[in-house]
């Protein structure tokens, strides 16, 4: 009866953890500047999931390390990983989709032609180019040192890992 | 605990098998919907085989399910992500050995990145254009409306 009721506590706390982050970043976070950034919406995230882990892990360890309490441990987490990427990619695509917003430009001004939009939007093309070189430099997944431009060693793991999902999913177009 | 771990591998990798055989059975076919349809059958197969081993209200029953669906959800994340970012897209034609930066500017020109992203738009029949003139469907101004709120929601600028 214990063990039942502690990974019952368990489920609980996850779903009103993520009910109560939902509701802290409607009501605070999404006013601040420092998460109106991917890196700081991502550790919002990043942290609320760590919270939960380190809990669940605890509830496991000092509560009842049993095969229940530690299904209702990978419950709450598969749970908050859903919500956690559903929410981001929602946030990503809304902040910067390319595509939707040429959408809302034609939206906002019916029966625009299609060279202007092409003029229009070659300009904000050209700037997402250069800034993502200059992120994946960031990062360290490519180095271009006197102009030319080559992957690290950990830019290699990236594209070969791109490059199997790529073949699994049988994909062929680039973006 | 074996069990349910030989569970949950075998159906990520059917999951992942079953997306690699319809993509090939069907190469036209919309990547992600073909995901959606291969994946849930796997997952309903999961679903009922976890509800038949375990019952219905079982923890691990609902573990199960949602470890699956969230591998689902990060899976077609990366794929799409294979599929149509600038950023992955860099990275394997990188792949092939270094390349000059004027020439990576020149394979991405912008003008041909938003054509072909208007194209494609056409084609999943979000805008239609007539005389030369683009117009939203629907279907696109149902999108942009859901843009637009999602932009005022998570108070994007």
């Amino acid at each position: 009866m214990e063990i039942i009721n502690g990974h019952l506590v368990l489920v609980w706390f996850g779903c009103l953890q993520i009910v109560l982050h939902l509701f802290c970043y409607i009501l605070f976070f999404r006013n601040l500047p420092s998460f109106k950034t991917e890196r700081g919406i991502f550790l919002l995230h990043v942290a609320s999931f760590m919270l939960l882990a380190t809990l669940s892990a605890a509830a496991w360890m000092l509560i009842s390390p049993s095969e229940v309490m530690f299904m209702a441990g990978l419950f709450v987490l598969s749970l908050h990983s859903i919500y956690s990427m559903s929410f981001l990619e929602l946030w990503s695509l809304s902040q910067i989709s390319y595509s939707i917003a040429i959408l809302d430009a034609v939206l906002e001004n019916p029966r625009a032609s299609i060279p202007g939009l092409v003029d229009k939007f070659s300009a904000t093309g050209s700037e997402k180019k250069s800034s993502r070189i200059n992120g994946l430099q960031k990062l360290r997944l490519i180095d271009a040192p006197d102009g030319i431009a080559s992957l690290t060693s950990k830019g290699k793991v990236v594209a070969q890992a791109l490059l199997c999902l790529r073949w699994i999913a049988n994909l062929r177009n680039s973006g | 605990m074996l069990a349910w771990l030989l569970t949950i591998s075998s159906s990520i990798l059917a999951g992942i098998a079953s997306h690699a055989i319809v993509t090939r059975l069907f190469p036209r076919g919309n990547a992600v919907l073909l995901f959606i349809a291969s994946g849930g059958l796997v997952g309903i197969a999961l679903a009922v085989w976890t509800i038949a081993a375990y019952g219905f209200f079982d923890i691990r029953t609902f573990s199960l399910i949602l470890v699956y669906a969230a591998f689902c959800e990060l899976y077609l994340f990366l794929f799409t992500l294979a599929l149509s970012s600038v950023s992955a897209n860099i990275l394997v034609r990188l792949h092939d050995g270094s390349i000059l930066l004027q020439s990576l500017d020149a394979m991405y020109d912008s003008k041909h990145m938003v054509e072909q992203r208007v194209a494609r738009m056409r084609r999943t029949g979000l805008l239609i254009e007539e005389n030369g003139y683009a117009t939203t469907t629907e279907k696109g101004r149902l999108i942009t409306l859901v843009y637009r709120s999602l932009r005022r929601f998570f108070r994007h600028t």
